[in-house]
């Protein structure tokens, strides 16, 4: 059977981890991704960046053909543009000041055949007053929401771990940049120039907060440290590790009982008041029930009872869940570092393989990819840099 | 009312919207918010999406109205427990091109509608799944909220700081959404392979997974590095200063990073704060070692400025910088209003009394075309005539009489109630002032 997304050709011009996750899911999905970086193998952004991160690299490079070279050369930029000229979709996050430098704007870019589908990510757009405003993980999650209400009352809000925004921004412009290329092919719509604003991806996730505010005025608080919306902790340690306890809509009864609280399962505690008020009282006994027994025995248990808890994994947990070795949601990731479990999409096609999961050295495939376009053997050299990330 | 998700211009492409999945057919079995995030997206790019609604639940849509994920949608209410109600559903698969469905596996096999049901019925038909775990495992039937699968994928043990307990998301939403979002790529790649094959497809999706797929980077590197990732909160492991700082007013903050050594001296000379010209701040080393004093004395120059003249002026330097946007900031800026961010869409009855309110669009703005238009929640059953004389050839007759016999479901449009407020939770009571809300929907302009 063929993957999704065969016989697609996309230019991922490296710039941040937004269009790098991008082009990883892209490639995930079946497509040939190149990623173009220069010959140090970093991005294109004239802001000095941080250090390459090993692993961040190699889970983003996956299943990628990586090419470096120097594209602030003429011949380097006519490298380019013949491989975009190849190609059906670009993914790119330079930023238009930058992307406009480098005479890589879309309009440059779509001037090469006109169904190519150009996605563009970038902090707020290119248009608008903060198009210029510099951002970083931080300051989008500030902006977009989320940190107001994460994190502890009188506290600074926390943000999410990790770099979501970007990444949130990255799954847009892969979907954008697919969906435009499948319309080409329907003949629905010609190619396109399509902007993704970080902001604005970011505040879907935020959005049932924004719309209680519009709809009622409601505000959000961060919670006191070792409560919980419902009341009581959510967070809580079983006898072997963290257990997420959420039970919505559960009735207090049974849930007290099921709780090992059968002291306060009485109709005399139902009232969430009531167990508000009395909770120095409960919550010692709620703790070392808690604590009687596995974190997976209590999740196995709470599903019986339709309560939604959940064991709460730490990263290096995740590739043992028996979950996710049902579904094989880990695939080996082969390195230049060496093989280590990494997750793959988080959906699966029937009957269909997923392609080798290896992360290239930077520039490992530059000669292949410059040969394929036509450059001839001296001006591959003058081309060539010295990868360092690998 | 006109279903605008509909409505396309055929004048010169310039002007008209973009709708690349126009002429695709997409039928949704759908509840909460995760799948319908998905097909909204679908919806919002031309597609035709018909959700399948079962009988109302007490209290009414008040949530999934607006939450916003179920609009540019028709609606047709089916219940799936009477013979021609199933007898309905099947017909309108064998029509789609896409079913989504995030019911309970057991759920759809009890209605005789699994992936190899439906496939059955139409060979080239795409299948997504959504579940909390995905199918198969042996979690695939427990049950799961978007925060359940945010603990279990990875996130609340990786958020906050080193000394902190697991630190779940300020958002009842984040799973689902990116879920949702995971689900249009799946379903967009599956299309474009039965384009290009001919082959339909079934294509079954995990939130959880999600979650972990966001963490990728940290989980190749604890595999690295032989030991978690560190947690440093708000903090960065090579920009210094990072932070949220507290700002004039009541829990109102501004983040600030500072990438490089030469912003460290531009965010100096921005700020005029004397304490932070010390040569010991000048590297990026020196200052990580240095952070908590540093931002003791970032606090004291904040602590009186406004939050967005802060990170005005630093953004007027050169130095990245935000405000930490409460609930309701986003609708009165600037920035969002002229990119057209958000869109009034006036409703049939009042909504939390009152006749228009406006929703976050798809965040995707296409050059030279006018950004996707939204329609209004449909109620179920709605659009059961409509779409069953398009996709079916049923005449409204015989759609009567199927809503008449309990196969078909329609619910009468009415006002609907907004939540009483909940002790405890901060209410701005001028709110509906500051947004201009109309009372009807004849008033919106």
């Amino acid at each position: 059977m063929t993957a999704m997304a065969e016989g697609i050709r996309i230019v991922e011009i490296a710039g941040g981890p937004a269009a790098a996750f991008a082009g990883m899911l892209l490639a995930a999905l079946g497509a040939d991704v190149v990623r173009v970086e220069n010959p140090s193998g970093e991005s294109f952004q004239d802001r000095e960046t941080a250090p390459v991160d090993h692993s961040m690299a190699a889970f983003l490079a996956r299943r990628k053909r990586r090419a470096a070279f120097d594209i602030e050369t003429r011949a380097g930029l006519r490298a380019l543009k013949v491989l975009v000229a190849g190609a059906d979709g670009v993914v790119e996050d330079l930023g238009a000041a930058r992307a406009a430098e480098l005479k890589l704007s879309a309009r440059q870019l779509r001037r090469s055949h006109g169904d190519l589908i150009v996605a563009s990510v970038s902090p707020f757009g290119s248009t608008g007053p903060r198009a210029s405003w510099d951002a970083s993980e931080l300051v989008i999650q500030s902006m977009g929401g989320i940190v107001h209400s994460t994190g502890f009352e009188g506290e600074p809000g926390l943000r999410v771990a990790g770099l979501p925004a970007h990444f949130v921004a990255g799954l847009h412009a892969a979907t954008a940049v697919l969906t435009g290329i499948f319309g080409v092919r329907l003949g629905m719509e010609s190619g396109a120039h399509i902007e993704i604003s970080m902001e604005e991806t970011w505040m879907h996730h935020w959005v049932r907060h924004i719309q209680e505010w519009g709809h009622a005025g409601f505000g959000m608080q961060r919670e006191e440290r070792g409560t919980g919306r419902q009341g009581f902790p959510h967070t809580v340690m079983a006898s072997d590790d963290w257990l997420y306890v959420l039970a919505l809509n559960a009735a207090w009864e049974p849930f007290a009982m099921f709780m090992g609280l059968e002291d306060y399962a009485g109709r005399n505690w139902n009232a969430a008041k009531t167990q508000i008020e009395g909770w120095d009282e409960i919550e010692p006994v709620y703790r070392a029930s808690i604590a009687s027994k596995g974190r997976y025995e209590w999740f196995a248990g709470a599903a019986q009872q339709g309560y939604t808890f959940a064991p709460i994994h730490t990263v290096d947990q995740l590739a043992g869940t028996p979950q996710y070795l049902a579904r094989h949601a880990f695939e080996p990731l082969e390195t230049p570092a060496g093989t280590v479990p990494a997750p793959d999409l988080p959906f699966r096609l029937e009957g269909v393989a997923r392609r080798p999961n290896r992360a290239a050295a930077a520039g490992e495939h530059t000669r292949d990819v410059l040969t394929e376009l036509g450059v001839d053997a001296r001006s591959i050299e003058t081309l060539l840099g010295t990868p360092q990330d690998s | 009312m006109e279903f605008q998700g509909r409505l396309y211009q055929t004048s010169g492409m310039a002007r008209r919207r973009y709708l690349p999945l126009r002429g695709i057919r997409v039928l949704s079995f759908e509840v909460a918010f995760s799948l319908p995030a998905g097909t909204r997206t679908l919806a919002e790019l031309g597609a035709e999406v018909v959700r399948v609604a079962g009988p109302a639940r007490g209290g009414g849509p008040y949530i999934g109205v607006i939450d916003g994920v179920y609009l540019s949608k028709e609606c047709i209410g089916i219940n799936l427990k009477h013979k021609d109600g199933i007898a309905v559903a099947r017909a309108l698969v064998a029509e789609a091109d896409v079913v989504c469905m995030n019911f309970t596996p057991r759920a759809m096999a009890g209605l005789g509608l699994t992936p190899p049901d439906l496939m059955a019925i139409k060979p080239d038909l795409v299948v997504l799944q959504l579940s909390g775990y995905g199918t198969p495992g042996p979690w695939s039937e427990y049950p799961a909220f978007g925060p359940s699968t945010e603990a279990a994928g990875g996130l609340n043990a990786a958020m906050g700081n080193e000394s902190d307990e697991p630190v779940r998301i300020g958002s009842g939403v984040f799973s689902d959404q990116l879920a949702g979002r995971f689900a249009a790529l799946a379903v967009v790649a599956a299309l474009e392979r039965r384009r290009a094959s001919g082959e339909g497809s079934v294509v079954d999706l995990s939130m959880t997974e999600a979650i972990s797929t966001l963490l990728g980077g940290q989980v190749v590197r604890a595999a690295m590095e032989g030991r978690l990732p560190p947690r440093p909160g708000d903090r960065d492991e090579t920009y210094a200063p990072q932070g949220v700082y507290p700002c004039a007013g009541i829990d109102e903050w501004v983040a600030i990073t500072v990438k490089t050594d030469a912003v460290w001296a531009i965010f100096v000379q921005a700020t005029g704060i004397e304490l932070l010209t010390a040569d010991r701040f000048a590297t990026s080393a020196g200052r990580q070692g240095c952070h908590d004093e540093i931002d003791a004395i970032i606090r004291g120059w904040t602590a009186v400025r406004d939050k967005n003249d802060v990170a005005r002026i630093l953004q007027e330097a050169g130095v990245a910088a935000g405000p930490v946007r409460k609930e309701g900031d986003a609708f009165f800026d600037d920035h969002l209003r002229k990119n057209e961010a958000f869109q009034e869409i006036p409703h049939e009855q009042r909504v939390a009394g009152y006749g228009a309110h406006e929703y976050l669009r798809l965040p995707w703005t296409i050059e030279g075309r006018p950004r996707a238009l939204l329609s209004d929640y449909r109620w179920t059953g709605a659009d059961n005539a409509r779409v069953l004389k398009r996709w079916l050839k049923i005449p409204a007759s015989k759609v009567r009489k199927l809503e008449k016999d309990g196969a078909l479901l329609h619910e009468a449009v009415r006002p609907l109630d907004g939540r009483a407020p909940v002790p405890g939770i901060p209410v701005d009571q001028d709110f509906a002032l500051r947004l201009g809300l109309p009372l009807n929907r004849e008033a919106t302009g």
